[in-house]
């Protein structure tokens, strides 16, 4: 903004600061509560720290507690909402930037229709099919596996997009001197396609990753063996008591667990792309 | 060394517009071509095809004899310099040079020699460690041509490699494509729409017309003997001036004007002269025709007189414009009416009818004296 008016930027710093303060007071009720006994909960929610300091969580990855009843465990959960995440990025990444190469670059029968295929499942969220996708996997025998899991949220119209619309403004003399140096269609690819698409990468990496983190439903679903667990999902069936108390403090440790990878994915690229966006090659 | 032949070429795009009709043109060892014409003629597609990026539909392209229509263009062994560069961001100006290099399986101490080599003959060594983005127009433009060379093709394509820089770089790099050229002695061709480049870069110069070739030949030929109305207008600036004419049997008439020249071998009727402004003399005494001057534009060493001609109102005549070039320093103003003359060897005809050259000797008729008693 160009205006530097002090009341207007007093004014700027107000609403960011509610902003912040909306978005930072449930972690801080989170963090407070996992340095609580759990019978502080009765009477009210904590919103300072108690005297357990890290015990809940050295408790919770040591001895893969149980909640009430069910055993759930912490570190298992974790692996599979990691494995599960990064198959879907991986996944999605791949065939995206590789069929977004095809209908940009190549001239060929059927391209068109492929598009439009394309495009049309943009409009079919997992959340729409949801049934019918359920329905798929049961007959293919692939509830409670991570490829049951994975494959059915690979599929992505959205990233496909974002590489088509950045390949199209590659310019296409770029495609013809490598034709010209001697470079076929995969080592244009691999040579200077990838590089050039390294900021749009880890941008879609990030966003991929937390969309796969993220996944609620869809492990709700399929998995009835507590061996596939998502942490997401895992941290719903801690909730699920039948008699007794809700362990507050220990649900709030593994929410703040759960919380973390994502927070390390987004700081380690955010790196990668700003850099990319500083130094931009075009 | 090599030769590149094209024999009928045709390119029709899948839209249905056809590109390039039916074009023949031989090009020698070692020879600089130049391709020009106006914007949109053809002259990119024409080296597309021969780079192998378009395909051809019909017609046969042939380097050192040998038919390469269906081959790949990293087979055709040809280096092409785009008008945009299209250096890989990404790459160092070393990587750039080198990358084609590379993907020929050249072992890397070659590669090493050669890429070092080009840059000290171009004088980009102190920049082989930055990035394209990281250099100037002009070295961006060299580095391009590092690229080309360092393959050491059969044949070098430009399509329009200077028109990003400016009207000084554009000279420098124009003497410099030159002299590269002529050492390295590679067989090149180069498309531009700018005529002065074509002019002083050309071996033989070929121009382009709507997808057909409308001459060829070296670039003094065509500027002396333009074949038609089109390359008469294009090859040489200003422009050659061309006015609607009568042959009568007196002579030729221009306006109420009647040039003293022995029509006898013309057929009478309209016709079409054509006359650079260089060759145009302004007299005293005895002018063929008169024009009034409407505009003066100083070059320093040469003005620039645009002026229409005069007519009578009574006649079915309209004033025709022209430009004629005067010495730098005459006294000519806005308004004046002046007397002008032709060399007759100077002086063009063309059809009304189909624009191309007439070709026959003009002689001064005899009469001329009495024309003006
Ligand atoms: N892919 C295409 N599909 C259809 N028509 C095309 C295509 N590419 C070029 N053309 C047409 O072919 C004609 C010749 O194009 P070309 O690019 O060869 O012109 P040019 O002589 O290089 O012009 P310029 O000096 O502007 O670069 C133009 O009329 C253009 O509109
Ligand atoms: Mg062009």
């Amino acid at each position: 903004m160009v205006e530097r008016r002090p009341l207007f930027s007093l004014f700027c710093h107000i609403i960011l600061i509610l902003g912040i303060l909306s978005i930072a007071f449930p972690v801080w009720v989170a963090l407070v509560a996992t340095t609580h006994e759990n019978t502080a909960f009765a009477t009210g929610t904590p919103l300072w720290f108690g005297d357990l300091g890290f015990s809940v969580f050295s408790d919770l990855l040591s001895n893969q507690s149980t909640f009430n009843n069910s055993q759930l465990p912490i570190t298992q959960m974790l692996f599979n909402s990691m494995v599960m995440a990064l198959c879907i990025t991986v996944g999605k990444l791949t065939i995206s930037i590789m069929s977004a190469y095809a209908v940009v670059f190549f001239r060929f029968p059927g391209r068109m229709f492929a598009f439009w295929i394309i495009f049309f499942t943009l409009m079919l969220p997992v959340e729409v099919r949801i049934i019918p996708t359920f329905e798929v996997i049961t007959n293919l025998n692939m509830l409670n596996s991570f490829s049951g899991l994975t494959i059915p949220l690979i599929a992505s119209a959205t990233a496909t997009f974002l590489f088509r619309q950045f390949f199209l403004t590659v310019p296409k003399e770029l495609f013809e001197a490598a034709r010209i140096d001697g470079a076929g269609p995969i080592r244009f690819f691999i040579d200077i396609l990838l590089p050039l698409s390294r900021t749009n990468i880890a941008a879609l990496f990030v966003i991929t990753f937390i969309y796969g983190w993220n996944q609620y439903l869809w492990p709700l679903l399929i998995t009835t063996d507590v061996q596939y667990y998502t942490i997401v999902m895992g941290i719903k069936q801690m909730l699920g008591v039948v008699d007794g108390l809700i362990e507050w403090n220990k649900i709030m440790a593994t929410t703040i667990i759960a919380m973390l990878p994502p927070v390390i994915v987004v700081i380690a690229m955010q790196k990668a792309f700003v850099k990319g966006l500083v130094d931009s090659e075009k | 060394m090599s030769t590149l032949t094209l024999s009928n070429i045709t390119k029709s795009y899948p839209n249905g517009y056809q590109a390039v009709h039916k074009l023949s043109l031989n090009i020698e060892e070692g020879e600089m071509v130049v391709l020009v014409g106006p914007s949109g003629c053809g002259k990119s597609t024409l080296l597309r095809m021969i780079a192998g990026l378009e395909e051809i539909t019909s017609g046969n392209l042939k380097i050192d004899d040998c038919l390469v229509n269906n081959l790949e263009p990293s087979e055709r062994d040809i280096a092409m310099v785009f008008q945009n560069y299209a250096l890989y961001p990404h790459m160092s100006v070393y990587n750039n040079m080198a990358y084609g290099l590379r993907n020929r399986k050249t072992p890397k101490a070659d590669i090493q020699r050669i890429v070092n080599d080009t840059a000290e003959m171009l004088e980009i060594e102190h920049l082989l460690e930055r990035k394209p983005k990281q250099l100037s127009g002009g070295q961006r433009q060299r580095v391009a041509m590092g690229r080309a060379i360092v393959r050491k093709p059969k044949i070098f394509l430009f399509d329009e490699p200077l028109s990003n820089l400016d009207a000084k770089l554009r000279v420098q790099m124009r003497l410099q494509i030159k002299k590269l050229q002529r050492r390295l002695a590679t067989t090149s061709v180069y498309v531009t729409h700018d005529q002065v480049e074509a002019m002083t870069l050309a071996d033989k110069l070929v121009v382009l017309n709507q997808g057909t070739v409308e001459q060829v030949g070296t670039p003094l030929e065509i500027y002396d003997n333009p074949a038609s109305v089109f390359v008469a207008t294009f090859i040489g600036s200003p422009a050659m001036n061309i006015l609607d004419a009568k042959v009568t049997k007196e002579g030729l008439q221009l306006g109420y004007s009647l040039s003293p020249i022995d029509t006898q071998s013309l057929k009478p009727g309209d016709i079409k002269l054509g006359l650079r402004p260089e060759h145009i003399n302004i007299v005293e005494k005895m002018p063929w025709f008169e024009v009034e001057v409407e505009l003066v534009e100083s070059l320093g060493a040469d003005l620039l007189l645009y002026c229409k001609t005069l007519y009578h109102k009574t006649m079915d005549e309209t004033a025709q414009s022209l430009v004629v070039r005067a010495e730098g320093h005459s006294k000519i103003e806005i308004g004046d009416i002046l007397g002008l003359d032709i060399d007759q060897k100077h002086l063009h005809l063309f059809d009304a009818d189909t624009s191309k050259h007439i070709n026959i000797d003009l002689k001064m008729n005899s009469k001329r004296e009495l024309l003006y008693a």
